[in-house]
C-alpha cells in the first residue's frame, strides 16, 4: 500500500516559528567563519526573545587557513556576545572529535534545553549535525524539533574543502550487522567530490547509483555541480545519465525521492551525503528511520572564504508535538 | 562497414559486475605464476604484502577469497596457483569496513575514559569474532556453491552431524570464557558469534546504552579463538588436516591514521599504535595452524612492537615481506625488471577480451619503438621559424662552421657541444680539433645528459616534450599496472579522435592499431595531467601533497632549465641524510605518506660524499614527468638538501601564491583556479 503524502511544514524561519505557538525555543548552532552562521539565531531572537542559544565552535586541524579562520570566528563570536550570549555558551569541539565527545556535547545541550529545539545546520559539518539530529530526534524530552538552514549570498569560487579522510560512516550512522548486500548507493551531488570517484571504483562496482542533483542550482553552482557529476560519470556512466533532480530547499521532497528510490526502505541503500545540507538532512532523516548507513569522506581543511553574505533562512519541522514527521 | 574501435582500457578497474568467466579472462595471474614472489602468499607462514595503490596488492589478496576461487570454478578455469598450493581456505577482516577501528570512539567502561589498555583488548576480541565468523562462512560457501565442487576438492564435510559436533567441541574450549557455553549446534554457534559482533556494532553506534556484562567479562586473547576454530575444524574432520588457513587483514595502514589517543602522550602513538601491536601479537605466536596475510602500504608497516611486551616482530622469523613495488619497479639491471612482461600480459588480455584478433602481438604493435633522441631533437627544432631564444656561443673560428652546421642539422649534438663548452671553457675547446671523436661523445657523459639536453631544446623551441613507444610508456608507468592501463586508455582515446571520420585499415580488420608517436604523445600528456589532478582526489593530506608535488615539479624544471651547462641532470630528485630526517617526524611522515600514495618514489641513495652518511632519495612519480615536462630518467646525483630545505619547500607550497625560486612564467592565480571549458585536460 502506498502511504499518502505527509505534510511536513517548512518555509522561511520567520514564517514557520509564529505558526508553532506556545514554544520556548532552545537553539543550537555553530560558530564558523561564514557570515550565515549567525543568521538563524538572529531571526529567532527577534521573533522569540526569550529563546536560549548555545553554539559549538568546530575547530579544524591546523592548516594554512588556521589564522584566517580563527580571526573570522572571533569576529562572529563577538557579535554573538553583543546579542546576549555568554562565553560559556560557545563550546569548542575538534572537527575530528570522538563520537563520545560529540554525543556528550549534544546530550548536555538536550539536558539543559526546553521541549522545543531549533538546530541550525547551516555551517555544521556533517559529522556533527548527523549525530546531533539523531540524538535530538530520539530524545523524549524534545517535543518540537525544527532544523534551520541559511543560504549564503555566494560561495567561494576557490576550492571549498581539502584533504578528505577515507570513506567512513558518519558517527552513529554505521551499517547494521549482518549487513545486507549493498545494491544501491544514493549520492548527493555537491561541489567537491572529495576522493569519491576512486573510492566508488574500488568499493562499489556493480552497485546501482542514484544521484540526487540539486535543481535548479543556478550559475555558477550549476557548472560545479555538473563538474561533480562528470567526475562520477568517469566511473559510473549510467548513474550520471539519470540524475534525480531535487529542489535543494525542499527537504521533504528529497526525503520522498529517497523513499521512492528504495521502495520505502525495503531496498537496503548506502547514503553518501555530498551536496547541499538540506539534501543531506533528508538523507540523515531517512537513515535514522531505516538504519541504513551514511558515509562520507570528511575533509580536514575548509576554506575561510567558504561562503559570504546571508540570504534566506529556511526552517524545516522535523518533529511536532512528539511526532516524527519523517517516518516511513 | 563494421569498424572495431572499442577502447579495451575504458574500464580501469576490472569490474566485479562482469560474468566470472570474463573476469577470469581479464585477470592477469602474472604476479603469481611468472614471478613466483606472489607464491609466498599460498605457503604457510605470515606474509606482509606491501605496495602502493594500484600495484595489484588487492588483486593478489583477492586470490585468497572464496568468491574468487568459486569464480574460477564457475568459469571452468584452473586457479592460477600450483595445484599443491591450492589446498587452503581464506578468511579475513577489513579493519575499516568492519568498523573495528571504531573502538575508542565510545567509552566502554565508565571508569576508563582514557583507557589505552582495554580498548585494544576489545579491538582484538572483535577481530577474533569477525574472523571466526568469516572463516565459518568461507567453509560453508566453498562447500555449498558450484554444487559443492570446490568443497569436494578440498574434502570439506558439511554433514550436519559433523558440523554440530564441531560446534560443540569448539564452544567448550576455554578461550571463549564461557560465552559459547549454550551452543549445541553449528547454527547456534553462528547465531552466538553474529550476536556478539552485532552487539558491539550497536554499542559503537549508540543504539544500546552499554555493553552487556557477558561481553565485558569474556574478552578473548588475540588469535587464540581463530587457532582453536581451525583446530576444531580439523579435529571434527570438517576440513582435512592438509588444508591450510590464511587470514587476511586488510587496510592495516588505516591503524596508523587513528589519531585519537585518549590520555596518550604523543610519544605513545595513540590507539592506532596499540591496535597494531595487537595484530603484531597475533603474528608473533607463529601458530602453525594459521597464517596471516597483511596488506599494507609500504610505510604502513613500521611499528613492530608486540602488545604487552617490550619485544618486536622479527623479519623472516615472524613474517616474510612481499614488496610488490620492489618487484615491479625498475632496478639498475633491466633484466631483473618483471613489469614489462606483466604489462604485456595485461595488454593482451584486454585486447583479446575486446575482440581484437591480433591480441598476441598487439602490445609492441600498438606502441612501437617511439622516437630516438635524434628524432626527438629534430622534431623539437621544427618549425624553423621558432628559433632558440638563447644566444649562440662564440667559439674559436675553427669550430664555428661545425657549430653552425650542427645547430641547423643536428640540434642535439649542438646542445651537447654547448654544454661541454660551458662546463669546460672555450679555451679547452680551442685546444682540440673539430673532428671526431668529439669530447661530448664520451659514452657516459653523453648518456647522462641526453634527456636533459632534449628538455632544453624543447623548451627553447617552445615545444612540448614527446614521450612515445613501448619503453617510454613502461618507464612512465613506474611499475604500477593501473597507471599503465590509464596511459593506454588515453593513447587509445587520442588515436580514436585522430582517426575519426576516416576509414582506418586496422579498425576495419578488427585488429589493434599501430599508433604513431605524435598521437601517443598527446595521449600520454593527457594521462599524465589526469594523474596529477587525481592526487587531490585521494585521501589523507591530498591537497597538501598535490601542492607539494606541483611545487617540486616546477622547482626541478626551473633548476634544470637554468642549468645551461647540463651539469646537474639528476636534479629532478632530491636526497636527504637519514639522520637529519629522523629528527623531524612530521617531514618524515609527510614524505612517507607521499610515497605510500605513489606521488613520490623513494629509494636508498648511495652517496658520493666523503662522509658516506646513509641517505635516501626521492623523485616524482614518473607519470608526472610529461605534466611538468621533466626527464623521467634518474641519472647522476640528485639535489643534496637538508630537512630544513624540505620544510621550507613545504611551507612555500602551502603558502598561497608562492612560487619556486627562478619561476619563469608562473600561471596567474586566476588561471590556476579557472575550471577548464572543454574538459579537465585542456591546458
Amino acid at each position: 500500500m502506498i502511504n499518502p503524502p505527509r505534510f511536513r511544514p517548512w518555509g522561511q524561519l520567520d514564517w514557520v516559528v509564529p505558526r508553532i505557538p506556545n514554544c520556548n525555543w532552545s537553539f543550537i548552532g555553530n560558530v564558523s567563519p561564514e557570515d550565515r552562521c549567525l543568521a538563524a539565531w538572529h531571526v529567532l531572537s527577534s521573533l522569540a526573545p526569550s529563546s536560549t542559544g548555545e553554539f559549538m565552535q568546530v575547530i579544524d586541524p591546523p592548516s594554512r587557513y588556521s589564522s584566517a579562520i580563527e580571526k573570522k570566528c572571533h569576529a562572529l563570536a563577538l557579535r554573538l556576545y553583543t546579542m546576549g550570549l555568554r562565553h560559556s555558551d560557545i563550546k569548542p569541539v575538534p572537527l575530528l572529535a570522538r563520537s563520545e565527545e560529540l554525543v556528550k556535547t549534544v546530550n548536555a545541550f538536550i539536558a539543559s534545553a526546553s521541549t522545543d529545539v531549533i538546530c541550525d545546520i547551516s555551517t555544521f559539518p556533517k559529522r556533527f549535525f548527523f549525530p546531533a539530529i539523531k540524538l535530538l530526534l530520539s530524545s523524549d524530552s524534545i517535543h518540537n524539533l525544527v532544523v534551520t538552514y541559511t543560504l549564503p549570498d555566494s560561495y567561494s569560487a576557490q576550492q571549498l574543502s581539502e584533504d578528505p579522510d577515507p570513506w567512513r560512516h558518519l558517527p552513529l550512522f554505521a551499517p547494521p550487522y549482518p549487513e545486507p548486500e549493498v545494491k544501491l548507493l544514493i549520492l548527493g551531488v555537491g561541489f567537491e567530490p572529495l576522493a569519491l570517484p576512486e573510492l566508488l571504483q574500488e568499493d562499489y562496482r556493480g552497485v546501482g547509483i542514484k544521484l540526487l542533483f540539486p535543481f535548479p542550482p543556478g550559475p555558477p553552482s550549476f557548472q560545479r555541480a555538473w563538474e561533480f557529476v562528470r567526475t562520477i560519470e568517469d566511473s559510473f556512466p549510467h548513474a550520471a545519465r539519470e540524475p534525480i533532480r531535487v529542489d535543494a530547499r525542499d527537504v521533504s521532497d528529497a526525503f520522498d525521492h529517497i523513499c521512492a528510490a528504495t521502495d520505502r526502505g525495503a531496498e537496503y541503500a548506502v547514503l553518501a551525503p555530498y551536496g547541499p545540507k538540506t539534501i543531506s538532512l533528508a538523507m540523515c532523516l531517512y537513515s535514522i528511520v531505516t538504519g541504513h548507513p551514511a558515509y562520507y569522506t570528511q575533509p580536514k581543511v575548509y576554506s575561510p572564504d567558504y561562503s559570504t553574505g546571508v540570504s534566506d533562512t529556511y526552517a524545516y519541522c522535523v518533529k511536532l508535538q512528539g511526532h516524527n514527521l519523517y517516518s516511513l | 562497414m563494421n569498424e572495431q574501435r572499442i577502447n579495451p582500457f575504458n574500464e580501469l578497474y576490472i569490474a566485479e559486475t562482469i560474468p566470472p568467466e570474463q573476469f577470469i579472462s581479464l585477470f592477469s595471474p602474472y604476479l603469481v605464476q611468472d614471478i613466483q614472489d606472489g607464491l609466498a602468499l599460498f605457503q604457510p607462514g605470515n606474509v606482509v604484502l606491501k605496495g602502493v595503490q594500484g600495484t595489484g596488492k588487492s588483486m593478489l589478496l583477492n586470490l585468497l577469497k572464496p568468491e574468487f576461487r568459486l569464480a574460477y570454478k564457475k568459469a571452468r578455469a584452473d586457479l592460477p596457483i600450483p595445484r599443491k598450493l591450492s589446498r587452503f581456505i581464506g578468511a579475513g577482516i577489513n579493519l575499516a569496513r568492519s568498523v573495528a577501528i571504531d573502538f575508542g570512539q565510545r567509552v566502554i567502561e565508565k571508569e576508563h575514559f582514557d583507557d589505552m589498555e582495554s580498548f585494544p583488548i576489545y579491538f582484538g576480541d572483535f577481530l577474533n569474532y569477525w574472523v571466526v565468523e568469516d572463516l565459518l562462512n568461507s567453509v560453508i560457501k566453498l562447500s555449498s556453491e558450484c554444487d559443492g565442487a570446490v568443497g569436494a576438492e578440498l574434502g570439506i564435510n558439511k554433514n550436519k552431524r559433523v558440523l554440530d559436533q564441531f560446534a560443540r567441541s569448539l564452544a567448550s574450549h576455554q578461550c571463549w570464557f564461557g560465552y559459547l557455553n549454550a551452543v549445541r549446534t553449528f547454527a547456534d554457534l553462528k547465531t552466538r558469534i553474529v550476536s556478539r559482533i552485532s552487539t558491539y556494532r550497536k554499542f559503537l553506534n549508540y543504539n544500546i546504552h552499554s555493553l552487556p556484562r557477558e561481553l565485558r567479562s569474556s574478552k578473548t586473547p588475540i588469535g587464540e579463538p581463530i587457532s582453536q576454530t581451525v583446530e576444531a575444524l580439523w579435529y571434527a574432520k570438517v576440513v582435512p588436516r592438509d588444508v591450510s588457513f590464511f587470514i587476511r587483514i586488510d587496510q592495516y595502514e588505516e591503524l596508523g591514521k587513528l589519531k585519537h589517543s585518549p590520555g596518550a602522550r604523543d610519544s605513545e602513538g595513540g590507539l592506532g599504535l596499540r591496535y597494531r601491536e595487537i595484530v603484531n601479537k597475533a603474528l608473533s605466536t607463529r601458530d602453525p595452524r594459521i597464517s596471516y596475510r597483511i596488506g599494507t602500504r609500504r610505510y604502513g608497516w613500521q611499528d613492530l612492537r608486540i602488545f604487552g611486551t617490550s619485544s618486536n616482530l622479527e623479519l623472516e622469523r615472524d613474517y616474510k615481506v612481499v614488496d610488490i613495488d620492489a618487484i615491479l619497479r625498475r632496478q639498475e639491471n633491466r633484466r631483473t625488471w618483471s613489469f614489462p612482461d606483466f604489462a604485456q600480459d595485461v595488454f593482451e588480455r584486454r585486447a583479446r577480451h575486446s575482440g581484437y584478433s591480433n591480441s598476441s602481438n598487439s602490445f609492441g604493435l600498438f606502441l612501437g619503438k617511439g622516437l630516438d633522441s635524434k628524432e626527438k631533437a629534430e622534431k623539437y627544432s621544427k618549425p624553423k621559424s621558432d628559433e632558440p631564444t638563447e644566444e649562440k656561443l662564440v667559439l674559436p673560428r675553427k669550430w664555428q662552421k661545425l657549430y653552425s652546421t650542427l645547430r641547423r642539422q643536428q640540434p642535439l649534438e649542438a646542445k651537447l657541444l654547448e654544454a661541454w663548452v660551458l662546463q669546460n671553457s672555450v679555451e679547452k675547446l680551442a685546444e682540440r680539433e673539430p673532428k671526431p671523436p668529439f669530447p661530448w661523445s664520451r659514452k657516459w657523459w653523453r648518456k647522462e645528459r641526453i634527456q636533459h639536453a632534449l628538455m632544453h631544446i624543447a623548451s627553447q623551441r617552445r615545444q612540448r616534450m614527446i614521450w612515445a613507444g613501448k619503453e617510454e610508456v613502461l618507464a612512465l608507468s613506474g611499475g604500477n599496472i593501473l597507471v599503465f592501463v590509464s596511459i593506454c586508455q588515453s593513447i587509445w582515446a587520442a588515436w580514436a579522435r585522430a582517426t575519426r571520420g576516416r576509414i582506418v585499415k586496422e579498425a576495419a580488420q578488427g585488429i589493434v592499431p599501430s599508433v604513431e608517436p605524435f598521437i601517443q604523445a598527446v595521449g600520454i600528456y593527457e594521462a599524465s595531467t589526469q594523474q596529477y589532478f587525481k592526487i587531490e582526489q585521494k585521501t589523507g593530506e591530498s591537497k597538501k601533497r598535490q601542492r607539494f608535488i606541483d611545487f617540486l615539479g616546477r622547482l626541478f624544471r626551473n633548476r634544470m632549465i637554468l642549468d645551461r651547462s647540463l651539469s646537474y641532470p639528476g636534479h629532478n630528485g632530491f636526497s636527504l641524510e637519514l639522520e637529519d630526517l629522523s629528527l623531524d617526524r612530521s617531514i618524515a611522515g609527510f614524505l612517507n605518506d607521499a610515497v605510500d600514495y605513489g606521488d613520490l618514489f623513494d629509494s636508498p641513495h648511495t652517496t658520493k660524499t666523503k662522509d658516506k652518511r646513509p641517505r635516501r632519495k626521492w623523485y616524482l612519480n614518473p607519470i608526472f614527468s610529461p605534466h611538468f615536462q621533466l626527464p623521467v630518467t634518474h641519472v647522476k646525483e640528485p639535489m643534496y638538501v637538508t630537512v630544513r630545505d624540505v620544510k621550507k619547500w613545504l611551507e612555500a607550497a602551502d603558502t598561497i601564491g608562492a612560487e619556486p625560486e627562478g619561476e619563469t612564467s608562473p600561471k596567474s592565480k586566476s588561471e590556476r583556479a579557472q575550471l577548464p571549458l572543454f574538459g579537465k585536460h585542456s591546458n
